[in-house]
Parts: C-alpha cells; structure tokens; sequence
C-alpha cells in the first residue's frame, strides 16, 4: 500500500469508528456471551465424555498403535506420502512453507482491497489449505484401527508369556521395536511379515545356523522350545 | 468521565467508592486506562465473528486457572506422573472436572485460534495498519501447538508416550540437525525421566514465558489501532473506480496505487 492508500484507510477508518459505538457495553456483552457459550459447551464435553486416561504407558507394549493428538494428524497422515529419505520434507518442508506463508501473508497480499471477493487468490489458497488439512485428518482417522482410542488389543496367553520373556530376556539391549531399543540388532517389528513363526523360531534356537555372521546368542538351550515359540509369537504382534 | 456526585441531598462529600476511585485515578490514572480501554469507538460493522479472539483470550485464561490447580497436585517423573493423574482424577474434590476443563480446553484453544485466524484473513483484517499484530497472532498460533504437544505427554498413559516417542521421532528425520534437535527434545536418545521433566518445563515455565508477553503485545495493538471493521465491498468498488477514472485523464502521471486486480 502506498501513502496515499495509507491515508484513504485511515480516513475512512476514523469515519467508521467516529459514528461506531463504544466497546463498552456493546462488545463486552457479546464477549461475555460467546465466552459464557465456550464455557457451556466445554463442561458439555467433560460431562458428556469424560477426560480420558489410557493405562500407565509401557514402553515395551510396541502392540500400541501411536495416534497424535487430532490436531496433528493431518501432520501425521501427511508423511506417509512421503516414505523413507523424503521423510522430511513431509516433516519440515511442507510445516514451513505453511508457516512462512501465514507468517508474510501482509507481503504476499498488498492491495488496498480486503473485501474477499476483491481477494480471490488470497481466499482460494486458504480454501485448499483448508480442505486439504480437512482430507488428510479424515484419513488419517478412517485408517485408525479399531482398537486405538482405548487400551491396545488384549494379548492371548501365549503372545503375553512371549512379551514376559522379551523383556526378561532384555532383547531390548540389542533390538528396537518399532524404533524403540537398542541397535545392535535389526529392528524386530513386523518380522514376522517376512518369515514363517518355525524360521522365528529356529532362528532364536541358533542363530549362526541360519546367519553365520550373526553375533547374536543361540537361546536353545536357556529357554525351552514354547517359550522361543511364544516369544515369535509376541513378535507377531507388533508392527503392525 | 467525570467524578460523580450525588444529585440529591444534605450529602455533598463524595461517596467512599468515588473517593476509592479519585485516590486510585491520582496515582494509577485508572479513568484514562477505562477510557482507552472501555471507551474506545469500535465501527458499527463489527459483528458477532469478532467475539473469537476474545473467546479465545477467554478459554487461554481457563487453561492458565486450571493448569495451576493441576501443577498443585501433578508430579513430572514417571514413577508419580500417572499416579498422580489418577489422584487428581478420583480423589482431589472437583479434579475431574478441572483436568477435564484443561483436556477439552486444549482442544477448544486450537479450534478458537484457528477460526479467529480465518476471520482475520476473510476479512483482510491483517492488512495495512495491523501488519504486526497479525503477525504476533501467527507467533501465537504456534505456540498453541507447541502447548498442546508437550502437554500430551504429561499424563504418561499409553497414548501420551507413543504419541510422544512418534513425534519426537519425526524431528530426528530432519537432515543434519535431527539427531540434534531428537536428543534435545528427549534429553537423552530415548524418551525417558529426563523428557518428561523437558516437556513439563517447556509446557509449564517456557512456554508460558512466550506467550504471555506475546498476548500482551497482541492485545496492546488491537487496542491502539482499533479493531478493524467488516469490509465494505461497496466502498470498495467505489474507490476502485475513483482511482480508475483518475489514472485514465490524458496528461496526468499514472497513479502506482492501483489495484492489480
């Protein structure tokens, strides 16, 4: 905007405001009505459902499936178009270019004009941002599994026993699950996409018959042939 | 405003509460801060979507009255975290409905700052003079998200620490400098006692720290320039047709104002 732009608006400004009304009482009692409305709803939402708490968190339960809070998911569902090295730019390219934009959004858009049909650039891109953050969060929470929102899906018998012994074996100290854990082994989530529970199996029996460079220990004779066969079958239950 | 004085009767001393107020205007000059604040002309256009900001001032002081009713009682180590939640939830008297304030609040913060946002750009309100005091609100609205994601982890239930261990792990994806910014958001390579103390410094005594001077720097500009009214496309068009007729008389030097579009 130049001086003279400058100068009509604040004219026009001062004539507006000149022949407005005072800001007390006549925002105030709208203020306080809107607030005392949020207010209602807000007890609404705490009596109607509650505030939630999940159980303790454990991090070795790797069976939970991790959901952002709802605000983020359209961050979260946004990275899965972009897979492995291009993580990134889901991550921090897209964010600040929205955040850039929102920041110099005065620069970006320079005319005089601010009713929002002299604005259509200005209003369309903000639409498609919209829209766009509405489809990702819709998505995001069609492709929620059913039993995320409450506590992760029961462990059978067996599949708990094999948790019990993952733990107790420290398996931790060398394998991540789902990125958690150590690194000196592979990362065990989804393992069983790839292998057969026998091949889990055999493979924690001795793992040099199948792999001679691995430095991984044989457990076949620490731990009986069920517990290795339940611990394949914890295994199974992650990464999913 | 003038002091008032009683219209009728023997009584011509001033009334306690206007003496109250003489001493106070004397000293904190109170009637000139109610008149910038109270008495200030705001245009007709004004409307009921002007009502967000303010909503959205109101539900921040909500989280503010409740967080510190929370931190009485919470303990940001994860031997006590949950435990401690759990206390507030069943034995601390009204602790349910506070900590429910604050959850949904949260959540009513995001949803206020957002639409508040999207006013401002329908209307073009950011435009020439309140350049700065949008882009103080965008300051705002981030640090509405960073409230919400350090806050999610503090009750140290499932989905607080895997929602948590997933979005520090998205940081650490950041070439170069992700292995950096994981470890200080983390304190450490995994997440842990020590993230759980950050989290709870960044969201109770960081955080806090920002945006309150932030609001304050916000607030003082809508009040020194003045709220800005609904747009007026009849004006508008008018004006449009002013400048146009006025850059199309022969001999006259084009004007550099005009509207692109």
């Amino acid at each position: 905007m130049n001086a003279e732009d400058k100068e009509e608006y604040r004219r026009h400004y001062q004539a507006e405001k000149a022949e407005g009304e005072p800001f007390f009482p006549y925002s105030v009692v709208k203020d306080t009505l809107v607030a005392m409305l949020v207010f209602l709803v807000l007890i609404g939402l705490v009596v109607a459902f509650g505030v939630p708490l999940e159980s303790q968190a454990d991090p070795t339960n790797t069976a939970y499936v991790p959901r952002p809070e709802w605000y983020f998911l359209f961050l979260f569902e946004l990275l899965k178009y972009f897979p492995g090295e291009l993580e990134f730019v889901g991550v921090i390219g897209i964010p600040t270019i929205g955040v850039l934009a929102l920041l110099f959004l005065p620069l970006l858009d320079r005319s005089p004009l601010r009713h929002p049909v002299h604005r259509p650039r200005t209003i369309i891109v903000t639409a498609l941002a919209l829209v766009a953050v509405a489809v990702l969060t819709a998505r995001a929470i069609q492709s929620t599994p059913a039993a995320t929102g409450g506590p992760s899906r029961t462990l059978t018998a067996a599949e708990q026993a094999g948790k019990r012994l993952y733990q107790a074996q420290n398996c931790a100290a060398c394998h991540s699950l789902s990125g958690v854990g150590g690194t000196t082994g592979p990362d065990l989530a989804g393992i069983t996409k790839g292998h057969t529970l026998d091949e889990i199996s055999a493979y924690i029996v001795n793992p040099k018959a199948a792999n001679p460079a691995s430095i991984m220990p044989a457990y076949g004779e620490k731990l009986s042939a069920d517990e290795i066969r339940q611990i394949a079958q914890f295994l199974a239950t992650t990464g999913q | 405003m003038q002091p008032m004085r009683e219209p009728f009767g023997q009584q011509t001393r001033p009334s306690i509460s206007e003496r109250v107020i003489d001493s106070l205007d004397e000293r904190l000059g109170v009637r000139s801060i109610w008149a910038a604040l109270m008495d200030r002309h705001i245009p007709r256009s004004v409307n009921w979507w002007y009502t967000l900001g303010s909503a959205t001032l109101f539900v921040f002081t909500l989280q503010v009255v409740t967080g510190i009713f929370l931190a009485a009682y919470y303990v940001p180590s994860p031997d006590h975290a949950y435990d401690s939640v759990q206390y507030i939830m069943n034995e601390v008297i009204f602790g349910q409905v506070v900590r429910g304030l604050h959850h949904w609040g949260a959540s009513a913060m995001v949803v206020l700052v957002v639409a508040h946002m999207l006013r401002v750009i329908v209307m073009g309100a950011y435009k020439y003079p309140r350049e700065f005091t949008w882009t103080a609100g965008v300051f705002l609205l981030l640090l509405t998200f960073g409230f919400g994601f350090t806050g999610y982890l503090l009750p140290w239930d499932e989905k607080a620490y895997w929602a948590t261990t997933v979005g520090t792990n998205m940081a650490g994806t950041v070439p170069v400098v992700g292995g950096f910014i994981l470890r200080v958001l983390r304190g450490g390579a995994d997440l842990g006692a020590v993230t759980l103390a950050r989290f709870f410094a960044f969201h109770v005594l960081l955080l806090p720290a920002l945006i309150v001077p932030l609001v304050g720097l916000h607030l003082f500009m809508v009040v020194r320039i003045g709220i800005s009214g609904a747009p007026d496309r009849a004006y508008e068009r008018e004006q449009q047709a002013r400048q146009r007729g006025y850059s199309g008389i022969s001999g006259l030097p084009k004007r550099s104002g005009i509207p692109k579009r």
